[in-house]
């Protein structure tokens, strides 16, 4: 989550109005590594899933539906940048869910 | 500090250094659920910790004694209960005694009466967290349990990933972060309110305190805002593919503070000033619609 962050911090601000080929490619690539590391975690598991680890796969659900949203919206204008703070911080908030789900062992299906 | 448990005899209470520890836990394998009662006298302003790493339910109200009564009720033996009190601190935490517990053997709930005055960190997953008449900042965690709050006051730091929140006739300074949760705020006097929720809704309904700041985010949720006819701000509404749905069109002027908005051209904004402009509001969605009426 700390190299997510880090990541994200460091993307300059303006360059939603430069041209760049994919500014979020290395945080796209470090969560969904993530996110592999964590469904592995799920098959090695073998407890049964609370409300709570139905909770968390839920959001999951719906973070990656915002964020594949917003990074069409992004992908087709590239200058919009409310559109690009939005899709910043769903990064960050999936790189925290991740994390929280981690803790907890892995609830990912 | 006076102990009173109603199952005496599975109590365990060993004390470590300046600060009492108790453990509540059992050496029998009985499902039925278990109630302990215990009293802890404080001065001044005491701090409330309560981690509940199962599933329950965490209700806080106020009294004017200087004394905090936690009640606590676990649903089996494979879940432990531990409190400490360090001087004016309290420490409630649940833990895991057996990696075999089921999610329903792990609830444990609270029911504490603290001092008007008392600061409280608490965190659950999935039960609810009610707080009705304390002042003092708190930070309330929660995965999915909802969090009510009514007639508090202090900094408010509320954080869910799934859980929502009211927020009842509160005071001081309120955030809220969410996924999907939704945030619903109530008859507030908050004079600095930052929520944040992806897919949840968002509904303010109060004032605006003179020099209040104000900003509300949903990404696909609705966010409504009900001001009054006396409210007094600046008005910055702003979403990249929702709609503004604007309904109190004759209370809203143009700037008067000679600030010149303008919503990018990819995006949809409206600014805009009610009465003199003393808060400062910002409203803003994704693809969520904004909408703004003053109530009756």
């Amino acid at each position: 989550m700390i190299l997510v962050a880090f990541m994200l911090g460091s993307k300059p601000r303006e360059q939603g109005l430069q041209v760049q080929e994919d500014p979020y490619r290395s945080t796209v690539t470090a969560l969904n590594q993530q996110e592999h590391d964590l469904a592995n975690m799920q098959l090695a598991s073998t407890g049964e899933t609370s409300a709570v680890d139905d909770s968390l796969r839920q959001n999951l659900q719906q973070v990656n539906e915002f964020i594949a949203d917003c990074e069409r919206r992004v992908r087709e204008v590239p200058s919009d940048e409310l559109a690009r703070e939005y899709l910043t911080s769903a990064y960050q908030q999936k790189a925290q869910l991740l994390s929280a789900m981690m803790d907890r062992g892995g609830s990912l299906n | 500090m006076k102990l009173s448990t109603v199952l005496r005899r599975r109590t365990i209470l060993p004390a470590i250094g300046a600060a009492g520890v108790l453990l509540w836990s059992g050496t029998l394998a009985d499902a039925a659920p278990q109630r302990v009662e215990k009293h802890f006298t404080v001065k001044g302003r005491p701090v409330v910790v309560i981690r509940n790493i199962g599933n329950g339910r965490i209700e806080v109200k106020s009294w004017k004694n200087s004394e905090i009564v936690v009640t606590g009720t676990k649903a089996s033996e494979k879940i432990a209960v531990e409190t400490e009190q360090a001087g004016d601190r309290i420490d409630v935490s649940s833990s895991v005694v057996d990696s075999t517990a089921s999610a329903k053997e792990m609830e444990a709930n609270f029911q504490l009466t603290v001092p008007e005055e008392t600061e409280l960190q608490l965190r659950t997953q999935t039960g609810l967290i009610y707080v009705e008449q304390v002042t003092g900042d708190m930070t309330l965690d929660s995965v999915a349990g909802d969090v009510h709050l009514k007639e508090v006051s202090g900094y408010i730091i509320v954080t869910t990933t799934g859980g929502s929140l009211v927020c009842t006739q509160c005071a001081g300074k309120l955030e809220f972060s969410s996924i999907s949760g939704s945030a619903q705020v109530l008859q507030p006097t908050l004079n600095n309110v930052k929520l944040r929720t992806m897919t949840g809704n968002i509904l303010f309904d109060g004032d605006f305190v003179h020099t209040g700041l104000y900003s509300m985010r949903s990404g696909k949720g609705l966010v409504e805002v009900r001001f009054s006819g006396n409210d007094s701000f600046d008005l910055n509404a702003q979403t990249a593919t929702g709609t503004v749905d604007n309904q109190a069109a004759e209370y809203l002027k143009p700037d008067s503070h000679g600030v010149k908005h303008m919503a990018s051209k990819f995006s949809k904004g409206l600014f805009g000033t009610v009465g003199m402009g003393f808060a400062k509001v910002e409203l803003s969605s994704y693809s969520g619609t904004i909408r703004i009426l003053k109530r009756d």
